[in-house]
């Protein structure tokens, strides 16, 4: 059952067998999941805002066009979730008037600890976490779920090259990091 | 000699760069010690996004799913055979307005028994039945069926907004 396509598993719920969308779920909710976690910065709340995901998902299914892949369709349902959970509690507002620089600051004794193991992988992850929304999103969709630019412009409704400079400014800013607290040495 | 981008760095590592343009970038890196650090620690940036956590749901999370799509579709259901049950109950008003009606002008006009029997004196009929349902709709009969009518769309209303708070509680329920 496993080796079902997306596309077989959805006809096989249309048919009536709803016990199949399990096997969506089981696909999706992990890297849905991380998704969301990476928005909201807070997991209990993810799994929350992931269920009504998923039975919003159950419930446009009819209306899911074949056109479309349903990764895409299923992490717009997902990104647009998110934002809305976000908007409502304000954050959102706060994460779009302030820079990815002022996000990558180092400030709590945390940070300047996990700088100073020199760790740079253990630095790096915990840098990515403090990502504004939406280069999390980028970040999180291009690595883990490996979508295209592409894809992910049509998740989050806006155009490729957005996207990219999404995705070369986290980058380039954790590099920069990288470089401020002098890990170059040791990578080379 | 110029310092490549970080832009070139991004593309050059994401394999978006061909032919011409590659070869030079390539020149450049061997050349220039400062950008081949630079690409370095974007590589390791990378590498180290690819091994991006993947956070875990809690191990009954499918199961409550499927438990909240089950209940979903019996209120999905229940809404259904609500809504198909008020339509019922306006097309029985209806069919016995409508029977009424006919029963009415068949007292009226008593060739109606020959109607079933000539199909050609039934549009004879149909045309004739016009002016006794105008006769009808007299201001007396014209309040019997306003009554019905109000009576059947408060009552419907009612129900229907009752079935709208189960719902509502249901899904409440439901989250």
């Amino acid at each position: 059952m496993n080796n079902l396509t997306d596309f077989e598993i959805i006809e096989s719920v249309k048919k009536g067998n709803h016990s199949d969308y399990a096997l969506l779920v089981d696909r999706y909710k992990n890297k849905a999941y991380s998704l969301l976690t990476r928005m909201l910065k807070n997991e209990m709340e993810a799994e929350e805002v992931l269920q009504d995901c998923f039975l919003k998902a159950f419930n446009s299914l009819a209306s899911f066009r074949q056109e479309a892949k349903f990764s895409t369709w299923f992490y717009r349902i997902v990104y647009n979730t998110g934002l809305t959970k976000l908007s409502g509690k304000k954050r959102k507002i706060e994460s779009e008037m302030s820079s990815i620089d002022d996000h990558l600051e180092i400030k709590s004794e945390h940070d300047f600890r996990i700088a100073e193991q020199k760790d740079f992988s253990k630095f790096i992850q915990s840098q990515i976490e403090k990502l504004p929304v939406n280069y999390a999103s980028v970040i999180n969709m291009f690595y883990l779920d490996n979508m295209t630019c592409e894809e992910i412009s049509e998740v989050m409704e806006t155009s490729v090259s957005n996207v990219k400079v999404m995705l070369y400014r986290s980058r380039n800013v954790l590099k920069d990091l990288l470089l401020k607290f002098k890990y170059s040495e040791e990578l080379l | 000699m110029i310092q490549l981008s970080d832009e070139v760095l991004n593309k050059y590592i994401d394999g978006e760069l061909e032919g011409s343009v590659l070869r030079e970038i390539q020149k450049q890196l061997k050349n220039s010690e400062l950008d081949r650090r630079r690409l370095a620690i974007l590589q390791t940036v990378h590498r180290e996004l690819a091994n991006l956590k993947l956070y875990q749901v809690s191990d009954d999370f499918t199961s409550s799913i499927m438990l909240k799509v089950r209940k979903n579709l019996k209120v999905v259901r229940k809404d259904r055979y609500f809504i198909l049950s008020v339509f019922s109950i306006f097309v029985i008003i209806s069919l016995i307005i409508i029977s009424y009606l006919i029963d009415w002008t068949a007292t009226q006009d008593s060739g109606i028994n020959s109607v079933a029997q000539n199909i050609n004196n039934y549009v004879d009929y149909i045309v004739n039945t016009i002016s006794p349902i105008k006769d009808f709709l007299t201001a007396k009969n014209m309040s019997i069926i306003g009554f019905i009518f109000s009576f059947g769309i408060i009552v419907g209303g009612y129900l229907f907004l009752e079935s709208i708070k189960q719902s509502k509680r249901n899904l409440s329920k439901l989250h």
